[in-house]
C-alpha cells in the first residue's frame, strides 16, 4: 500500500522542470526527499498537496487521486510543515489555534495543548516574537494536532540548532510508530535524513536519481580513492562509477559495488560512503576518467 | 470560510481600531455628502488583510490546507461586504443620531429615509469593492493599490454631482428606480468578479 504515488508527472517552469517523476512513498515508512537547492523537491511537494497544479501525469495520496473533488477529505488527513511558518505575524499561537479549529474537521485541543506544552510553547506572544525553533514547533504541534494520516515536511529542520532538529526528528519518528502513519521529508541536511529515513529519494535537476532503502543505499555505494597517478592503471567497469570527485592529490569515486564485474581491478580499499558523499558525488556526475 | 474570516477578523484587529474610531468620529459629523468618503475609505480596511496575507506568505500555507479555491476567494469577499455593512450601518446609526439631536426635524417615518441615503453609497461602495478585487487577487496587494487609487478617483468623480443633488434636495430625494439601477449593477460587477478573481487565483496555481 502506498501513501503517495507520483506516476510520470511533469512540469514545466521557465528555467527549470520536473520531468517524467516516478515516486512510491509506501504506508508507514519515513522517506527522505534528497537533493541540491533547486532540485524541485518542494515543487514536488507542493503538486502532490495539489498548491501547484502539474503539467502532467497522476499523483494519488491516500489512495485518492489529488485532482478529485474528495482530495480535500484527504487533505485533511495530512499535516504539513513547510521551509518557513507563513502564519500572520500578529497572531498568537491560542489565535491559530481558534483558526485552524475552523479549518481542520478533525482538530484536537488536547493534542495541541499536550504539543504547546511538550515544545514549552508561549499560547499569547505573537507569532513575529517567536524564534525561528518556535516557529517550527508550532508548525509541527499543529501538523500533529487534527489527527494527521500523512505529515509532509519541507525543509522543516533547515536553520535550527542540532537540540531542536533533533527534537523534531524524534517527534516524527514517535508519529511513525504507529503504522498507518507515513511521513515525507524534504531537506538538504542528510544528516537528518540519514538519522530518521526508511528510504531515500534523490532528486537531482527535476529528475529521480533513484529511490531505495537507506540501509541497502549504504551498502551498496562505496567510496574509492586513488592518488591521480593511478588513475591511468585502474581497469574498472565504467558504469560501476556513479559519481567522481577529483583533487590535485586524490580522485574519489563513488562505486556501484553491484556493478563491479570480477575482472575490475580496484587499488585501495573501497569505503563505505555516508548519504552526504552519495549525494555530492551522484550531483558531479561523472567526467572521463 | 469562518476560519479565514477569523484569521482576517484577528489579524486586522489592531488596524481596525483606528480607522473605526476616525470613522465613528466623521460619521457624528452631520453633513450627508461625507458619508462617500468614509464608506470608500472603509474598503481599505478588509483589502488591508491582502498586504498581512502577502507579507506573511500566508497562501503558500493555506493552499497545504483542505479549503477550497472558491471558499479562499468568497471569504475575502464576504469580509468586504461585512465591513461595508458595518460602516454602512455605523452611518445610518450616526445619520439618525444627528438627526434625533435636532439637527434636522425627527419623525419615525423619516428613518427609511436615511436608509435610502444610504443605500446607493452603499451599494456603489459594494461596486467598487468588485472592481477592485480581481486586481489585487490577479496582481498582488501592492499594484492593487494603485489600481485601487483610479476605482477610487473614479467613484469620487462620477459621485460629486450625486452628493451635489444630494445637499440640495435635502438628502430625500432619491429616484428608486436608481437604487434598483445601483442593485442590479452591483449585484452583476460581484458575481462577475467573484468569478473573474477565482479564475486568476486558479491560474496562480499552475505557476
Amino acid at each position: 500500500m502506498q501513501a503517495i504515488e507520483l506516476t510520470d508527472v511533469s512540469k514545466q517552469f521557465k528555467n527549470f522542470s520536473i520531468n517524467n517523476l516516478h515516486l512510491r512513498v509506501p504506508t508507514g515508512s519515513i522517506v527522505g526527499l534528497v537533493g541540491e537547492n533547486g532540485a524541485g523537491k518542494s515543487t514536488t511537494l507542493h503538486m502532490i498537496m495539489q498548491a501547484l497544479k502539474k503539467d502532467s501525469g497522476t499523483i494519488y495520496v491516500l489512495g485518492v487521486n489529488n485532482e478529485a473533488d474528495e482530495f480535500l477529505d484527504v487533505k485533511q488527513k495530512v499535516g504539513v510543515v513547510l521551509d518557513e511558518a507563513y502564519f500572520p505575524e500578529t497572531l498568537t499561537a491560542k489565535r491559530i489555534q481558534v483558526v485552524l479549529r475552523n479549518v481542520y474537521t478533525a482538530w484536537d485541543d488536547d493534542a495541541f495543548d499536550y504539543y504547546m506544552e511538550q515544545f514549552k510553547l508561549p499560547y499569547n506572544q505573537v507569532f513575529k516574537d517567536f524564534s525561528r525553533g518556535m516557529k517550527m514547533k508550532l508548525q509541527l504541534a499543529v501538523a500533529l494536532s487534527h489527527h494527521a494520516e500523512l505529515l509532509i515536511l519541507d525543509e522543516a529542520t533547515s536553520g535550527l540548532d542540532p537540540m531542536v532538529r533533533e527534537e523534531i526528528l524524534d517527534i516524527i519518528n514517535e508519529f511513525t510508530r504507529d503504522e498507518r502513519h507515513t511521513v515525507l521529508l524534504s531537506s538538504h541536511i542528510v544528516s537528518d535524513l540519514e538519522k530518521s529515513c526508511d528510504y531515500i529519494a534523490f532528486l537531482h535537476q527535476g529528475r529521480l536519481k533513484f529511490m531505495e532503502e537507506k540501509d541497502g543505499l549504504l551498502e551498496r555505494f562505496r567510496l574509492l580513492k586513488i592518488a591521480p597517478e593511478e588513475i591511468n592503471d585502474l581497469t574498472i567497469n565504467q558504469a560501476a562509477i556513479k559519481g567522481q570527485r577529483v583533487s590535485r592529490y586524490a580522485v574519489e569515486l563513488l562505486v556501484d559495488k553491484a556493478a563491479l564485474s570480477s575482472s575490475d581491478t580496484v587499488f585501495g580499499d573501497l569505503e563505505k560512503a555516508t548519504l552526504e558523499d552519495v549525494m555530492i558525488l551522484m550531483t558531479k556526475g561523472v567526467k572521463q576518467l | 470560510m469562518k476560519g479565514l474570516l477569523l484569521k482576517d477578523i484577528f489579524t486586522l484587529e489592531k488596524q481596525m481600531r483606528a480607522p473605526l474610531i476616525m470613522i465613528l468620529f466623521v460619521a457624528l459629523i452631520p453633513v450627508a455628502n461625507i458619508s462617500n468618503f468614509i464608506i470608500m475609505y472603509a474598503i481599505i480596511i478588509p483589502i488591508s488583510s491582502f498586504g498581512y496575507d502577502e507579507h506573511a506568505k500566508w497562501d503558500r500555507l493555506m493552499r497545504m490546507m483542505p479549503i477550497q479555491e472558491r471558499t479562499i476567494i468568497l471569504s475575502k469577499y464576504v469580509l468586504g461586504y461585512g465591513f461595508l455593512g458595518l460602516i454602512s450601518l455605523i452611518m445610518l446609526i450616526a445619520q439618525f443620531g444627528y438627526h434625533a439631536f435636532g439637527y434636522r426635524d425627527l419623525t419615525l417615518a423619516s428613518f427609511p429615509v436615511f436608509l435610502l441615503n444610504n443605500l446607493p453609497m452603499f451599494l456603489l461602495a459594494l461596486t467598487g469593492y468588485a472592481i477592485l478585487m480581481p486586481f489585487v487577487f490577479k496582481l498582488g496587494m501592492e499594484k492593487g493599490r494603485l489600481v485601487f487609487g483610479a476605482v477610487f478617483a473614479v467613484f469620487i468623480f462620477l459621485t460629486i454631482p450625486f452628493s451635489f443633488i444630494q445637499i440640495i434636495s435635502d438628502g430625500l430625494f432619491i429616484s428608486s428606480w436608481f437604487i434598483w439601477l445601483l442593485l442590479v449593477v452591483a449585484a452583476v460587477v460581484n458575481i462577475s468578479s467573484i468569478k473573474l478573481s477565482q479564475r486568476f487565483y486558479s491560474r496562480n496555481t499552475n505557476s
